[in-house]
């Protein structure tokens, strides 16, 4: 099993390391000279103020993308299920952005979100909403739900288009039945798509749940943390850490990432279990 | 009547929300081939008196390295995929036929690795004790390795999928395992094959994590350099989105040719598995 041997190697292995360097004083300028510090980066850790910002923001981030892109999702992949030519169009344009890297996508909505002459505040000011132009990016109060924008608009199509996938695949007959039948249209889609594209529902889960805990680019490519750590998620944190040679601490931070993302999926099981069965 | 207007308010709103998807990608381009100060307005208008500065597009060419980017992402992508589905989806047949304590454990071992995230810090050493530092394969291997437990997942189930009666009449035909494997299984695992390319492709094409913790600059693809790029030139908006037209303009246009087949496979592959 070469899969499993290269698995191994670069994942397995790494893991369980991790849990002996999480530790450790270990840092890049004495790269062999290794000792056991006990419990300290814990306890550093759970001090430093940026670590629950970081903890925050991260379950923030997770909590907002992945309600919004579910719920946004769905009601878009109702709306444009029928086959025709416009939903067609909608359909490859929305999901265009699954085509571009997230640090892309970063860089056009820093321009986007400029303050002083970004699009969105160019439009508000220019119907008279000038009130509402806000420092978005810069913004301390404000960053954290613009990045949580931008990673729903490169996602949506996406998940919209399992939605699509899901709702093509029920027979036609079932809705032709239930409109004999009486049924409106809100009926038949409360009745019949619902229950029948709970395996689409379930991938969309889990793949929105993974990219919303393990979050690092969206958040280095436009804010880099800043400003002042108020955006700092687990994977910014981590590489923060990391890039200041740190690596026994950031092998630790490591760790407590890989903890919550554990209770996390421990706590959506029940959902998870059910893609299982389905797929 | 009430049900056209309805539809016609339906399309108007769709069309709406088309716009917030067109509109960026309009301000990329048009603000491409502006002089440095009119891209820096970064507004949504035509370059004054229709003159365009396609300059913009030679120097990114020379000072964004992009040769040499363009050639780091197609090698690391295209050896990763090869990598991942050669060994994704043999290990996932003997997954899926063998019977044994140790395949359920190679199993959930994959599954597991859906959802860990991977253990930078510690891969940092073991690419440094194995001299992979650095290097393009160390890269490759990462890449191939991350992208594993997602395309085992979808092998296996399509495996589980294909009748066990098959691989035992190629056998007594006298067919050795790995080329009925080769032969028989692997062409029929083809939509899969489709989805893990196509994902495995634009997740290597498009990560910066990896190569941002484990390489040099001279091992970045687009995604990155554009980065490094963004940083040394940030009041120049004309280059920048001009380096964003040609990093993206690779799969863009892929896309636009192949937008079907791609968005078909990408969610029936997850949605089947």
């Amino acid at each position: 099993m070469p899969a499993l041997t290269l698995f191994g190697l670069f994942f397995i292995v790494p893991n369980i390391a991790n849990l002996f360097l999480g530790f450790t004083d270990w840092t890049i300028y004495y790269l062999y000279e290794i000792k056991f510090n006990g419990l300290y980066n814990l306890k550093t850790l759970f001090s430093e103020e940026t670590f629950w910002i970081a903890l925050k923001n991260t379950l923030f981030f997770t909590l907002v993308t992945v309600i919004a892109k579910l719920f946004g999702a769905f009601l878009l992949a109702a709306l444009i299920s029928r086959k025709a030519r416009f939903n067609n169009y909608l359909r490859a344009v929305l999901f265009m952005p699954v085509m571009i890297s997230g640090m892309v996508v970063g860089i056009i909505f820093v321009a986007i979100y400029n303050p002083q002459s970004g699009i969105i505040n160019s439009f508000l000011r220019s119907v008279g909403l000038g009130a509402l132009a806000r420092e978005w990016l810069v913004d301390a109060k404000y960053a954290m739900t613009c990045i949580c924008v931008m990673e729903i608009w490169q996602w949506l199509g996406f998940h919209m288009a399992v939605f699509v996938a899901g709702i093509q695949s029920i027979p036609e007959e079932y809705f032709e039945a239930a409109t004999i039948d009486g049924a409106n249209s809100f009926q038949r889609m409360m009745r019949i798509t619902v229950p029948l594209i709970v395996p689409s529902f379930s991938v969309n889960f889990v793949f929105s749940l993974i990219s919303g805990v393990k979050v690092f680019t969206q958040v280095f490519s436009t804010t880099g943390g800043g400003p002042a750590d108020a955006t700092q998620v687990f994977g910014t944190f981590l590489y923060k850490n990391f890039s200041d040679g740190l690596l026994g601490y950031s092998a630790s931070v490591g760790l407590v990432m890989t903890l919550v993302i554990l209770v996390i999926t421990m706590a959506s099981l029940p959902i998870l279990r059910k893609a299982e069965v389905e797929l | 009547m009430r049900r056209r207007l309805q539809g016609y308010f339906l399309k108007a709103f769709l069309f709406l929300a088309s716009l917030v998807y067109m509109i960026p990608v309009w301000i990329v381009v048009v603000n491409s081939l502006k002089a440095r100060r009119d891209a820096n307005l970064l507004g949504v208008g035509l370059p004054v008196g229709l003159k365009f500065h396609l300059e913009n597009y030679r120097t990114v060419f020379i000072e964004g390295g992009i040769a040499r980017a363009l050639f780091n992402g197609l090698l690391e992508a295209t050896a990763s995929v090869a990598i991942i589905i050669l060994l994704a989806s043999i290990s996932a047949f003997v997954i899926a036929r063998k019977k044994s304590r140790f395949m359920e454990f190679a199993f959930y071992a994959f599954i597991f690795g859906l959802i860990i995230p991977a253990a930078l810090i510690p891969t940092f050493l073991v690419l440094n004790a194995t001299k992979l530092i650095n290097t393009y394969l160390g890269l490759i291997l990462v890449f191939a390795t991350y992208g594993l437990p997602i395309s085992v997942f979808l092998y296996t189930g399509a495996v589980k999928s294909i009748p066990r009666e098959l691989d035992e009449s190629a056998l007594i035909d006298g067919s050795s395992s790995l080329r009925m494997f080769y032969r028989i299984i692997f062409p029929l695992l083809k939509p899969v094959t489709v989805t893990i390319f196509i994902f495995s492709f634009i997740g290597a094409w498009n990560d910066v994590l990896i190569p941002l913790f484990f390489t040099g600059g001279d091992k970045w693809a687009l995604p990155l350099t554009i980065y490094s790029f963004y940083g040394s030139k940030s009041q120049e908006w004309n280059l920048i989105f001009a380096d964003i037209v040609i990093t993206v303009s690779p799969l863009v246009a892929v896309y636009v040719f192949a937008q079907r087949y791609i968005i078909s496979g990408m969610t029936a592959g997850a949605v089947k598995g």
